[in-house]
């Protein structure tokens, strides 16, 4: 689900500002508005996701809840920085560089495999483990995963390392919404 | 009032640049009625864009010390999916505006009736500026930002908006970019000519008509003022403009400062300043009706001593532009 979110997230961010630049007409309205409406939808709607499908394979006895509810949220609270930062670098880059499109497509479906919601990095080979790990995603579910399953299974992340690359898209990503406002084209 | 200083908007696409606006400055006083003039392309919805601050300039300033009305229109301003009824309620809302008080109202003004809940994106234009135009007459703004239209719809429309916004709302500013001339004349008491990417700001709405209608009639009369002709160029890059200057006494190879120099040093009047400008910029001399025009523009009877730098400007902007085509 993870996965999804950032997808979506991504998807939400083409030429985000482009398609509601009019509601720019109003001072009251920024760009960051536009862009994290819809990243904060697509957030809720994949925790309601969460819940219905959680809910459905709890009653068919086929789901336990969390081992480490705190560990849980917090791989969760890592996509979610994730997924915002992204949505972020992505909305200002499309819509300065339009080409920039064409290469979220084939970006987006690279990361399906890569992103780590299909594997788990105790799995791989130690010398692949590191370049996985360099992943923000990677960590994120491996965080889950801790608090999902909880000391039954091996997980490897780096707590400091995803923090810091995560807080750095966002804040990046900040930067570029400051600087694109004054690219932005109003019909 | 609106403060604008030094307003440049550069646009920029497919490796084109293109100076719509460049050294725009002007005030507007709370009340005042200003025309914005100008052939299509000349940059009026992009001035009134920015001085919405919808779009943000490229350089220079637009300072807000009065409630500014977004740019009312036939574009824009509304989500397209929503309906009437939402956009009202979203607008409402980020203006801290009574709903059910703005409802009545638009309901009562735009004659929409079921269209209201219909999505904007299905109106016409004449609907989309006839909601825009209701909505913000129930926010009081203190200065009304009004792109081409307002004007448009059948006669009954026509004349609320003249009641609504003339009459009951006399006292408030009002920034109009029109081509219609009487309506223009009826309704504002001063104008900006936009031509070139140069603002000629004009105290009266009158004279501002006058100078637009004329450089129409004749593009290659006065607009040359502000757009540097090829034969300039040509001049200026042989130093060959000495005639016109010799006649004011100074050296010849010199730029238009050295003129302005010699001026402020002889103490000439201030129209053979004007006039010795004229040429050098030009590279002939002025015609009388538009040296007349320009003359006028300076206000030079009102500030003799001002003129030294307002034509000093004048001349820093045409050697920009020179320097600029050059290179280009």
């Amino acid at each position: 689900m993870p996965l999804l979110l950032w997808r979506h997230s991504l998807a939400r961010a083409l030429f985000c500002f482009r398609s509601n630049a009019s509601l720019l007409y109003h001072k009251q309205v920024t760009v960051l508005d536009l862009l994290f409406s819809r990243v904060i939808l697509e957030i809720l709607g994949c925790f309601l996701a969460y819940l219905v499908v959680s809910f459905i394979f709890f009653t068919l006895g086929l789901y336990e809840f969390p081992k480490d509810w705190g560990l849980f949220y917090l791989g969760w609270m890592y996509h979610i920085l994730y997924a915002t930062g992204t949505a972020l670098i992505i909305a200002c880059v499309t819509e300065m560089y339009e080409w920039t499109e064409k290469l979220i497509g084939p970006v987006s479906y690279i990361m399906v495999p890569l992103c780590g919601f299909l594997y788990m990095v105790d799995w791989l080979p130690g010398q692949v483990q590191k370049f996985a790990l360099y992943l923000p995603s990677v960590n994120a579910y491996e965080i889950v995963r801790a608090g999902q399953f909880g000391p039954d299974v091996r997980v490897h992340y780096n707590l400091g390392y995803v923090t810091f690359v995560c807080l750095g898209m966002v804040s990046v990503g900040m930067m570029m919404c400051r600087h694109v406002r004054y690219h932005i084209v109003i019909e | 009032m609106i403060r604008v200083s030094k307003l440049r908007k550069v646009y920029r696409s497919h490796g084109m640049e293109n100076v719509v606006l460049d050294d725009v400055s002007f005030q507007l006083r709370p009340g005042q009625k200003l025309a914005v003039i100008g052939k299509n392309g000349a940059g009026k919805s992009t001035l009134i864009r920015l001085l919405g601050k919808v779009e943000f300039p490229t350089s220079g300033v637009v300072d807000h010390r009065m409630s500014v009305s977004w740019p009312l229109g036939f574009g824009g301003a509304f989500q397209g999916s929503l309906t009437g009824i939402d956009n009202m309620r979203f607008i409402a809302r980020i203006y801290h505006i009574d709903y059910a008080r703005m409802r009545a109202f638009v309901e009562e003004f735009s004659e929409l009736g079921q269209f209201l809940y219909q999505p904007v994106k299905t109106y016409s234009s004449g609907m989309r500026a006839r909601l825009a135009f209701a909505l913000s007459l129930t926010i009081e703004f203190e200065c009304y930002l009004i792109d081409e239209v307002i004007m448009v719809g059948d006669q009954r429309f026509h004349e609320r908006c003249n009641e609504h916004l003339f009459n009951r709302r006399a006292d408030r500013a009002l920034i109009i970019a029109s081509h219609d001339a009487s309506f223009i004349r009826d309704v504002c008491d001063s104008g900006i000519v936009l031509s070139n990417g140069k603002a000629l700001y004009f105290e009266s709405v009158r004279e501002a008509m006058d100078f637009y209608q004329e450089q129409e009639r004749r593009p290659n009369g006065l607009a040359a003022a502000s757009r540097p002709t090829d034969s300039y160029l040509a001049k200026s890059d042989e130093e060959s403009l000495s005639t016109p200057e010799q006649k004011t006494g100074t050296d010849p190879s010199s730029s238009g400062f050295s003129v302005i120099d010699a001026y402020i040093s002889n103490g000439a009047g201030p129209e053979h300043l004007v006039e010795a400008l004229y040429r050098h910029v030009l590279g002939r001399s002025p015609d009388p009706e538009g040296f007349a025009h320009f003359v006028r523009r300076l206000k030079i009877k009102e500030f003799p001593d001002e003129l030294p730098y307002v034509v000093r400007d004048f001349v820093n902007c045409e050697e920009a532009r020179m320097r600029m085509k050059v290179q280009g």
